[in-house]
């Protein structure tokens, strides 16, 4: 490691900002790409087409800072919750949705509970969960959409206007998100909740050594976690204005993604929330990119794959010259 | 104390065999209580329904050994399957056998590689190149499906040459009993166990970890194509739909681990795993014959799996707790206690603090099982009050006979909406597929399937009426618009006094190939069929019709080959209904500027059907229009309203119009992108006719929606079971009437069907 060959220099600079290296290079790209690309309305919509996907990554970056690799039952969290919320919408608005956080952290709260006190794997044990949620939702609403009533007045009405809201140019969503970063960027950082998460991630065994109540923190990274996807989840049902069993699919591995590329990593107790949001606006930057030259999803998978293997790749072999590649 | 030992013992075989247990246990209880299950045909279907997962659990346990994991299992599958079938015509069976199973090795190869030089974690590597063999399964496919003329192949695979054993079968237990062995008897093979369960010791003991891992996961990627490759072969044929792969991934994964093999590497078995996906088989298969729907499977199938989860838990808890412990000594001190020397307070507390442990774990499921209980509960309360309600509305209508011509649907149109038009068809053009996309004769053979196919001969019809007739319905999965349709299908089976059982394969293949088998078990009067996938259903119809069993299609329209084998097909006109719709669009636009698709999921035939009616309906009606762009966004909202945002960024005032393969979750994530983008003025026209499109139709968001009745879907089919059983004869095609429905008569089609 001299810092005088320009290699290192770039690789210094690729030290320093992570991620936003990379999507500092694609706003470029982009700028070149197409005209309208750097303008704030698109900016705008590729912070709101993200948001979603980042109210969820934030909080599976918990789960994959304290060791236990990923909650696959997060989509059927997103689902119960929206259900549970339009489902409640006739007690009113605010118990609604007062609901539907409850029925979302709940399950959390036993993920957390089985994980982090029974020491299950995480990984089965939360699809097992994934597997039940979705039987059960299906049965119990017969696989039909449940709508909420939308006459002007109701809190139904009230409950859809939640995704249709915006601070002046920005819709709440997006705040929201950028809200939930910056209080979990703090949480993760400069609690003592976020350092001993990050003990127990480095190595369990080392934290239950030096005192640390290891299942107490593992449960409330999956609280946490269950928390940002009912969040997410209740914008989803609002957005789709219905409650349904599949909405919130396929959210699971799009935040793995995410969180990995962010930064964070697998084996856990490294990485930080600044950089998953880079991570989360690496893929909404690539996927606009991409649809501005006219690529279809077909040939997207399969860049997006390329890249993010590209990137953790790289990022891995960083680690190693610097000799931090197993911890 | 020689009872506990014993008794721990006991819990370990038992432990050691619950696969073997789970099944046995499960087929006494199916084979007691389940109607038609235990039969040699339905034995054999299980069998054969359990390869294809079978063969891939071999390699996914293989990777478990060795601790890492792999995702693009089910990716694998479906690109190997789809070129094995792709690359037959030109290359024969042997070459696109080598081709495929080279591919699926090279994707392992690729994974092995990353891991074991880039030094990434199995879990990221395989995600991507999940997400990668997708893509390229797409690409290669073109989103849709491919087949092959000959049914010889699969045929030998599929027939018994001893009791209960097709080829397929048999080259499953060679590969399982192959692996085993080799697993647990060469010293290859027990290296394996040695580098996954203690890389230290087996580095110690000279084993290259890197070279085994790459073994692995080359002979995962091997085996997920053997799996994939066979598959496909046995139906002639392979779908691009991604809910196979994804489905297929999910079921390995659950049964590898409910046979015992661990994540944490070194510990696992082929036969075992093996057993489970048999045992899972088993339970889908015989919560079939039930007749209960896909949702109690997989909540069966969560059950156990949690249960296995929570015992491996507790045995890895319960062993720590023991570690260093010399039991022999603990059974002494125990003894003199009972002899009551009650001598050390120490002792007893040391006692109770291990027992305290053991408490909060029980008392931690005691609590999750009492949380569960009260939410089932509460949820089944929910349920049969529905249920109730229903079944109230329902016996309103009176038991045959009764005219079903007066019955009318939740959304009081009449059900049975027979009569649609008779289609004017042109005459086939010589060389379809060398015409262009924008050419309406280019799609001839998709557009027109059916109607001037040469049928087999058909069972002729008994003549003696529907009543007491038994028909089963294979439905293709869950959405809104299936509930509606069966409640159409119900509704008016019941009127004519039809017996009905309906069977739900999730969208998967694999699943409706092993339910088409169960329904052929059952012996009914007829089979209602709608496919999952438009080409792939042909052989499943054609093992009905072989069976002798009439059957009718419904909903999706199959490709030409597959109508020889049914008596007729019924549902909507999706082509003929996209073509009125473009017109209508081109009206209101002006016949003039450009326009773009959000294209409905690649795999399913609306993909085609709602993407090139339109494009070449406006190319001869309004040539001046202009196609800007198409994309699916895989019927999301969020998916959607990214892609149609970036459109109107790029496309600007150019982009007049949109054409929706659906008015659901497609038409809120565009409406969303033109409220953000402030384009009033977007002319957006969907395939209907959900709530959402009908109120976006009533508030003058959107112009027009097709009007397809989910409720008249079924009822038709059954209605036309009807007919023929009165020995009417039915047209090969029969499509529900064309309608278009705008701001003028929506409120004629409220409330929603669904």
């Amino acid at each position: 490691m001299n810092g005088t060959e320009p290699g290192s220099r770039l690789a210094a600079l690729y030290d320093r900002l992570g991620i936003y290296s990379i999507a500092i290079l694609l706003v470029v790209v982009g700028g070149f790409v197409s005209e309208e690309f750097l303008t704030g309305r698109n900016l705008l919509n590729v912070l709101n087409a993200i948001a979603l996907l980042g109210i969820v990554a934030a909080g599976m970056a918990f789960i994959t800072y304290s060791g236990n690799l990923a909650d696959l039952s997060l989509p059927s969290i997103m689902a119960f919750s929206g259900i549970i919320c339009v489902a409640a919408l006739p007690l009113g608005l605010v118990p609604a949705l007062a609901l539907g956080l409850l029925a979302g952290v709940a399950i959390g709260a036993m993920n957390g509970l089985v994980v982090g006190r029974l020491e299950a794997n995480p990984i089965l044990w939360t699809l097992a969960v994934a597997f039940f949620m979705e039987g059960l939702m299906r049965f119990v609403w017969s696989n039909n959409q449940l709508y909420p009533d939308t006459e002007p007045g109701t809190a139904g009405a009230a409950f859809i206007e939640i995704f249709r809201t915006s601070l002046g140019p920005v819709p709440l969503l997006v705040v929201v998100m950028l809200l939930l970063f910056f209080l979990g960027h703090g949480l993760m950082a400069r609690t003592r909740f976020g350092l001993e998460t990050r003990l127990v991630g480095s190595s369990r065994e080392a934290a239950r050594t030096s005192g640390i109540r290891v299942s107490r923190v593992i449960f409330l990274d999956f609280v946490v976690a269950a928390f940002a996807a009912s969040i997410a989840g209740i914008f989803l049902a609002s957005m789709n204005k219905l409650g349904v069993f599949y909405l919130g699919k396929t959210y699971d591995f799009k935040a793995v993604t995410a969180v990995v590329l962010g930064g964070v990593m697998l084996s856990g107790g490294r990485g930080n929330l600044a950089g998953v949001f880079g991570g989360v606006l690496v893929i909404g930057l690539l996927s606009n990119i991409l649809t501005f030259l006219g690529v279809n999803t077909f040939r997207q998978n399969i860049v997006t794959g390329a890249i993010f293997i590209l990137v953790v790749g790289l990022h891995q072999l960083r680690l190693r010259r610097l000799g931090k590649d197993y911890a | 104390m020689p009872e506990r030992t014993g008794r721990t013992r006991l819990v370990r075989s038992l432990d050691e065999h619950r696969a073997l247990l789970l099944l046995v246990g499960l087929f006494a209880l199916l084979s007691a209580f389940a109607p038609n299950f235990l039969t040699v045909y339905n034995v054999t279907t299980i069998l054969k329904g359990a390869s294809l997962n079978g063969i891939v659990a071999i390699g996914f346990t293989l990777i478990l050994i060795l601790r890492q994991l792999d995702l693009s299992i089910g990716a694998v599958v479906m690109l190997c399957g789809i070129l094995v079938i792709g690359l037959q015509p030109e290359l024969g069976w042997p070459g696109s056998m080598a081709v495929s199973l080279a591919a699926g090795a090279a994707v392992g190869l690729v994974n092995g590689l990353l891991v074991v030089k880039a030094r990434i974690d199995s879990f990221i590597v395989t995600l991507s190149t999940m997400t990668i063999v997708f893509g390229l399964m797409h690409l290669y496919s073109g989103g849709g499906s491919k087949a092959i003329d000959s049914f010889a192949f699969a045929d030998w695979l599929e027939r018994p040459i001893v009791p209960f054993l097709p080829p397929m079968v048999i080259i499953t237990l060679l590969l399982v009993t192959g692996f085993s062995v080799f697993l647990n008897r060469t010293v290859v093979g027990r290296g394996f166990f040695l580098v996954g369960g203690n890389p230290e010791t087996a580095w110690r003991a000279g084993l290259n970890r890197d070279r085994y891992l790459l073994a692995g996961f080359v002979l995962c990627g091997l085996l997920a194509a053997v799996g994939g490759v066979l598959f496909a072969a046995s139906l002639s044929s392979m779908t691009s739909a991604a809910a196979l792969g994804l489905r297929t991934l999910m079921t390995v994964l659950a049964a590898v681990i409910i046979g015992g093999t661990v994540m944490t590497g070194g510990r696992g078995s082929v036969v075992k795993s093996f057993l489970a996906v048999l045992m899972l088989t088993t339970l889908f298969n015989g919560i079939g014959c039930f007749g209960l729907g896909f949702e109690v499977q997989i909540f069966i199938n969560g059950l156990i799996l949690a249960l296995v989860v929570l015992y491996e838990a507790y045995v890895i808890h319960r062993q720590r707790v023991l570690r260093g412990q010399r039991p022999d000594l603990v059974a002494e001190w125990e003894r003199r206690e009972r002899a009551g020397a009650v001598d050390s307070e120490v002792e007893t507390e040391d006692d109770e603090s291990m027992n305290s442990k053991d408490r909060f774990a029980l008392v931690s499921v005691l609590m999750m099982a009492l949380v569960a209980i009260v939410a089932i509960a509460a949820m089944y309360f929910i349920h049969s009050e529905r249920m109730a309600r229903e079944a109230r509305e329902t016996t309103q209508v009176p038991r045959a006979p009764v005219d079903v011509l007066t019955l009318s649907g939740t959304d009081g149109q009449p059900l049975v909406l027979a009569g649609g038009a008779r289609k004017v068809i042109p005459p086939r053009p010589d060389d379809p597929a060398a015409l262009p996309e924008t050419d309406a004769g280019h799609w001839w053979e998709i557009e027109y399937a059916g109607w001037t196919v040469e049928k087999e001969p058909m069972p002729a019809s008994p003549g003696d009426g529907p009543a007491g007739k038994k028909v089963l319905l294979l439905r293709a999965g869950d959405h809104p618009y299936w509930t509606a349709y069966v409640r159409g299908f119900k509704t008016i089976a019941l009127a004519h006094g039809i017996e009905t059982k309906i069977f739900n394969s999730n969208w998967n293949v694999d699943l409706q190939a092993q339910q088409t088998d169960q329904a052929i078990n059952e012996r009914p009067d007829l089979i209602v069929f709608a496919p999952v996938d438009a080409t792939a259903c042909t052989p499943l119809l054609r093992k009905i019709h072989r069976a002798g069993i009439p059957c009718l299609t419904t909903n999706t329209i199959p490709c030409d080959e597959a109508m020889r084998y049914c008596l007729a097909w019924t549902g909507p006109d999706d082509w003929g209904q996209f073509r009125m719709l473009a017109r209508e669009f081109a009206d209101e636009i002006g016949r003039k500027g450009g326009y773009a698709i959000v294209r409905h999921m690649p795999g399913s035939s609306p993909f085609f059907a709602r993407t090139f009616a339109p494009i070449t309906e406006l190319e001869e009606y309004a040539p001046e229009m202009e196609l800007l762009a198409m994309d699916t966004a895989n019927l999301e909202a969020e998916g959607t309203m990214q892609l149609v945002s970036a459109w109107l960024t790029k496309y600007g005032d150019r982009l007049k119009g949109l054409v929706l393969a659906g008015d659901g979750f497609t038409l809120t994530g565009t409406l969303e992108a033109a409220k953000q983008a402030g384009r009033k003025d977007l002319i957006i026209v969907a395939a209907g006719n959900s709530k959402t499109g009908m109120d976006s139709i009533a508030s003058g968001e959107a112009l027009a929606i097709s009007y397809q009745s989910a409720e008249g879907d079924g009822a038709l089919a059954v209605h036309t079971a009807a007919r023929w059983f009165s020995g009417e004869d039915i047209d090969p095609v029969i499509y529900l009437p064309r309608h278009i429905i705008t701001r003028e008569d929506v409120g004629h089609f409220m409330p929603a069907q669904w």
